[in-house]
């Protein structure tokens, strides 16, 4: 079968007069975005004759349009960002200018690469040695300088380095600090390269831009003035961001010069188990369904999971599809965060060798891996944003190949929204990514690490920071850790900041996970998420193989592991606790009061379920013995008012269970308001919530200390609630399902309308109810 | 956007207010009382007990701590703050005279620093040095706020100490160390090699000052003791050598540890025993002639 044949089943499913329903589901809309053909532009003039060379040794002769364009603008001196499709060679744009300058200047020009991962990292640096050693030049230095680059070479690397790559977190908390031991770099410092900018968002990004803070302060202590450049996928504002990330004017390159053949996006919706509540076949399940008539097609496929779970237990099914058609499992494949470094490389170049020719991955393949051109995308669920959904769906159809993007729908809000208005994807304006570099928390952690690494003037300022004056003395007076003497902040603390700085919630100490039998470290995971996937007695999924957790050594940070062949799947209940520390602002509506405040969120696992493959059957339980995992952030609360809660009747036991109604369908909706990742924001509904004594529904920023979610939040509930209104009118379903409130079995047949009520109560006015 | 307010920040980062009457004027919002923090609860609450149980009233209790009597001179980077003390050759550190460091055995000495480049070593060539820093934690900020500077002249060791009294000082003070790191172009250092030579090195780019400091033969006389004493010794830390090898034992001593935190409640309000660390630091800089004499001395003193 080829990817017309595979279309065409789509389509008109073969055997849709004899069997009552398609277990894949039914199409509910179909786009297709037209092929582009290439537009082409000569290698520029000013590129070293032996670049040109070495360009021609790699078969390319002319550039695209907007890699001569990008390429133009950087070695004029002019900052750039290169916002254009995935797999389009922005990093070729780059390359030029930069390799350019390296080969004329030697060690007197230098350039500074920051990408989000190591591996992505990696990946760069093997092309870039590429390019150099087809120009036959042996001198420069190209290398990768992160957390695994060994002891030995580090030296070498800060002296002679003349193309550094490395990531944000290096750069924060290893390069910056040490900056005197890398005057060579900061000194002869040509080019700062920023790639993957579109990933550099919310939290991280801000952190991010207070970083590039420090590097120019650096920059201007060596006297070097470099030239910035970021690449992004496209997403709406890509000028905007880069101006805010840099701190400057950049010339934005965002017409595609690259070719491009016709992509089809199908929007599949899953068979209605029941009519009744609404429950859909689980989009995992299509997923098995769709890949096992793909694995006897010619079509490469990669599936893209929501989960780390959810990957290792399609992976398993596809495996046991390609089992049960007698097909050779190594050709199944999965691929995510947590498997080692040579594993991941061994799996990349299977993808792009066409070894593997079906991979289940979670967003770890989204950034610029090199895996080379797939066919078939299979999203299993929408992926949360506009840009995830393009950059995953880059994946296939390089080049002028016809390729395909299946969206398979899950029960959710956000997914039912999609399959019901496609539009939203290629008409909405793309994902906009926002920063706020001026949080004052990050800001003030950043303006200590840059008062270590030199000391601030009084009139000096910390990049377009406003109010760095306040900050100086907080950290003097209040923090004690600067001395203001002779004009300047001079830092005066035993510490080493940017230790206590953590830029992201991920980088935080990981559990290694080692196989008991071959006494190898099979994978690594995320201290959080450790106690809800590997506490003792959870089956851990690892490439397609079951094994089970004998014991968490919490302190020690190791879980074992044991082979076993089971049949189940395991999944942890978890309690979250949200205790209410200060409040600091308020607005009183009719309905309901909203506050912003500081909470303390612990997360409890209890327990787990084992979950049998296939059927899903609830075969066990067991419990789970673990600390909790806590922290503090910022939230925003709704309180409802005493009037409205005995109007509704909502301090009865079953009416109060459906203020959780609204909160799933809040919990689905903020992540189009915000613009954050789903994951970013939490919503909790309490029937009864302790510190107001009152239903609350409470909306807290998921990162650690918050980081002006829960402000923005606070800012624009009512536009959410609204849109929740909506949807929930809209829905076809009589009396909740999952693509609004939930299925009414959970919370009774009044669900819906209580639902309903509570939230058109919210934004009406007294009189309404 | 809105400049961070401090009061925020305080709660942000779980400081307590200070107290109302310091504070009044810099703050027209009145501070929140008791205010959960956002940060680390548990750290806040340490914190705020350590308040309470006194640090207020004892910091106004806590003496000035006066300096040694020093010279304030004035260099190019302006003034800064040095004492001078000179040792004749025969002044006794322990049970070593001074006198014998003074003529170097070249053979003895490349062998026990294992490098033929010392065989040539002039006295007048070295440089006694120690340091005194804020921290071990290394990285850019890392201070060196008081150096022991040793040198022979004339037949005498003339021990120079140089102290930051004020963070604005620093440019002046690295000034005057470039100059003797010319004069006189081999460090002589105890575990100086992979620390003090390092922070000498950020500072002086910090400031923008150029000396040579990491490139120079540098004589780390740790190494040395540890391939002479090592299998005599339990070990061959400065103070073992120092007991066991100069028969010098210290009398209330600062540990080296704890002047960091001298240095900086002095800078903030004179409360810090820097004077203990500086005749910590006098110690350990007259230990090292004696030790380079013990170890490597033309006339080493009978034992």
């Amino acid at each position: 079968m080829d990817l017309s044949g595979f279309l065409r089943d789509l389509r008109q499913p073969p055997s849709a007069a004899a069997e009552p329903a398609d277990p894949v589901g039914t199409v509910e809309a179909w786009h297709e975005v037209a092929a582009r053909p290439a537009r082409m532009a000569p290698v520029p003039d000013w590129l070293h004759p032996d670049l040109v060379a070495a360009l021609q040794q790699r078969g390319i002769q002319e550039l695209y349009s907007h890699q001569r364009q990008c390429a133009d603008l950087l070695h004029g001196g002019r900052d750039a960002v290169i916002a254009t499709s995935t797999a389009s060679g922005k990093s070729l744009a780059y390359h030029l200018p930069v390799l350019d300058a390296l080969l004329r200047d030697g060690l007197d020009a230098r350039a500074l690469y920051l990408y989000p991962t190591k591996a992505l990292a990696r990946d760069q640096m093997a092309d870039v040695e590429r390019l150099l050693l087809a120009t036959g030049r042996t001198d420069l230095t190209v290398a990768v300088y992160d957390g695994d680059t060994p002891p030995q070479v580090r030296q070498a690397l800060r002296e002679h380095g003349t193309l550094v790559l490395t990531n944000p977190h290096m750069l924060h908390a290893g390069i910056l600090p040490n900056h005197t031991k890398w005057q060579g770099l900061f000194a002869g410092l040509r080019y700062v390269v920023v790639d993957e900018l579109h990933t550099l968002s919310g939290i991280y990004g801000s952190h991010v831009a207070n970083v590039l803070r420090r590097l120019a302060r650096i920059c201007a202590h060596y006297g070097s003035k470099p030239v910035y450049c970021g690449a992004s996928a496209t997403i709406s504002n890509a000028g905007e961001h880069g101006r805010r990330l840099f701190e400057r004017p950049v010339e934005v390159v965002d017409q595609d010069g690259s070719p491009r053949g016709k992509k089809h996006f199908v929007f599949v919706n899953p068979a209605v188990l029941s009519p009744v509540s609404g429950l859909r076949v689980p989009a995992s399940e299509a997923a098995r369904q769709l890949g096992g008539r793909l694995l006897q097609s010619d079509l490469q496929t990669i599936f893209f999971a929501r989960s780390r779970n959810q990957t290792e237990v399609l992976l398993k099914y596809l495996r046991d599809e390609a089992a049960a058609r007698q097909i050779d499992q190594e050709r199944v494949a999965g691929y995510r965060g947590g498997y080692l470094p040579n594993l991941r490389r061994s799996l990349e170049k299977g993808l792009r060798d066409g070894t593997i020719r079906t991979v289940v991955s979670t967003n770890a393949l989204e950034l610029g891996v090199d895996i080379g051109s797939l066919d078939v995308c299979v999203l299993v669920g929408y992926p949360g944003t506009v840009s995830s959904t393009f950059q995953r769906a880059g994946r296939v159809g390089r080049r002028s190949q016809e390729s395909a993007v299946v969206l398979l729908a899950r029960s959710s809000a956000m997914d039912q929204y999609l399959v019901q208005n496609p539009g939203y994807l290629f008409d909405a304006p793309r994902d906009a990514v926002s920063i706020d570099p001026d949080n004052a928390i990050i800001l003030t952690n950043h303006v200590r690490c840059a008062a270590f690494e030199l000391p601030i003037g009084e009139q000096e300022g910390f990049g377009q920071a406003q109010g760095i004056g306040e900050v100086l003395e907080f950290l003097t007076h209040d923090l004690g850790v600067l001395v203001h003497q002779g004009g300047r902040y001079h830092y005066a603390d035993r510490t080493y900041p940017a230790e206590g700085v953590s830029l992201t919630a991920a980088d935080m100490d990981n559990v290694t996970i080692q196989d008991v039998e071959s006494r190898t470290i099979l994978a690594e995971i995320d201290r959080p998420s450790a106690i809800v996937e590997v506490y003792q007695g959870a089956i851990y999924g690892h490439q397609g193989d079951t094994y089970l957790v004998e014991r968490l050594d919490y302190q020690d940070r190791r879980a074992f592991v044991r082979r076993i062949d089971a049949d189940y799947y395991t999944e942890a209940d978890t309690e979250t606790e949200v205790k209410i520390l200060h409040l600091d602002a308020q607005q009183e509506f009719p309905a309901y009061v909203a506050h912003r405040g500081e909470v303390h969120v612990s997360t409890l696992a209890k327990g787990y379920k084992k979950i049998k493959f296939y059927t899903r059957e609830n075969v066990g339980a067991g419990e789970i013995d673990l600390p909790p995992e806590e922290f503090e952030t910022e939230a925003c609360a709704l309180v409802l008012q005493k009037e409205f809660v005995q109007r509704l009747g909502l301090d009865r036991g079953g009416e109060a269970s459906c203020l959780q109604g609204v909160g799933e369908l809040l919990q689905g909706l903020v992540p189009l308001f915000v613009r954050v990742d789903p994951g970013d924001v939490k919503v909790l509904a309490e029937a009864l919530q302790p510190h107001f004594q009152a239903p609350a529904l409470l909306l807290y920023d998921r990162i650690p200390n918050g980081v002006g979610l829960a402000e923005r939040l606070f800012v624009v509930h009512r536009e959410i609630l609204g849109a929740a209104l909506r949807l929930v009118q809209k829905c076809g379903c009589r009396s909740g399902c999952p693509s609004c409130v939930g299925p009414q079995a959970s919370l009774g047949l009044r669900s819906k309308g209580v639902a309903t009520a509570i939230l058109r109560g919210m934004l009406g006015e007294a009189a309404a109810w | 956007m809105v400049a961070p307010d401090r009061h925020k920040l305080r709660r942000a980062f779980g400081v307590a207010p200070p107290s109302v009457a310091k504070d009044a004027a810099a703050s027209p919002e009145p501070a929140v009382p008791n205010a959960p923090p956002r940060g680390d609860l548990r750290a806040f609450l340490q914190r705020r007990q350590q308040a309470v149980a006194g640090a207020e009233p004892l910091r106004a209790a806590r003496p000035i701590v006066d300096l040694p009597p020093g010279d304030e001179r004035v260099g190019p980077h302006g003034r800064y703050w040095v004492r001078e003390l000179r040792y004749p050759a025969e002044f006794v550190h322990g049970y070593v005279p001074l006198r014998a460091a003074a003529a170097l055995d070249g053979e003895r000495l490349a062998t026990v620093a294992k490098d033929p480049a010392f065989a040539t070593l002039q006295p007048e060539q070295c440089l006694f040095l120690d340091t005194e820093t804020t921290g071990l934690a290394g990285g850019a900020g890392t201070v060196v706020f008081a150096y022991g500077l040793g040198f022979w002249q004339a037949g005498e060791v003339v021990f120079e100490q140089l102290f930051l009294r004020d963070f604005g000082e620093e440019p002046a003070l690295l000034q005057h160390v470039a100059q003797r790191l010319a004069e006189h172009p081999v460090p002589v250092t105890f575990v100086g090699k992979s620390y003090d030579r390092h922070r000498i090195h950020a500072r002086l780019a910090v400031h923008k000052i150029q000396a040579p400091v990491l490139t120079p033969l540098h004589l780390d006389l740790y190494h040395a003791a540890r391939r002479t004493f090592g299998k005599q010794l339990p070990d061959t830390k400065l103070r073992t050598v120092e007991e066991r090898r100069l028969g010098l034992l210290r009398h209330d001593d600062l540990p080296g540890s704890e002047a960091p935190a001298a240095f900086l409640s002095w800078v903030r309000d004179r409360s810090g025993a820097v004077d203990r660390v500086l005749e910590h630091n006098r110690l350990d800089v007259l230990s090292l002639v004696a030790l380079l004499g013990v170890l490597a001395g033309a006339r080493p003193p009978a034992g």
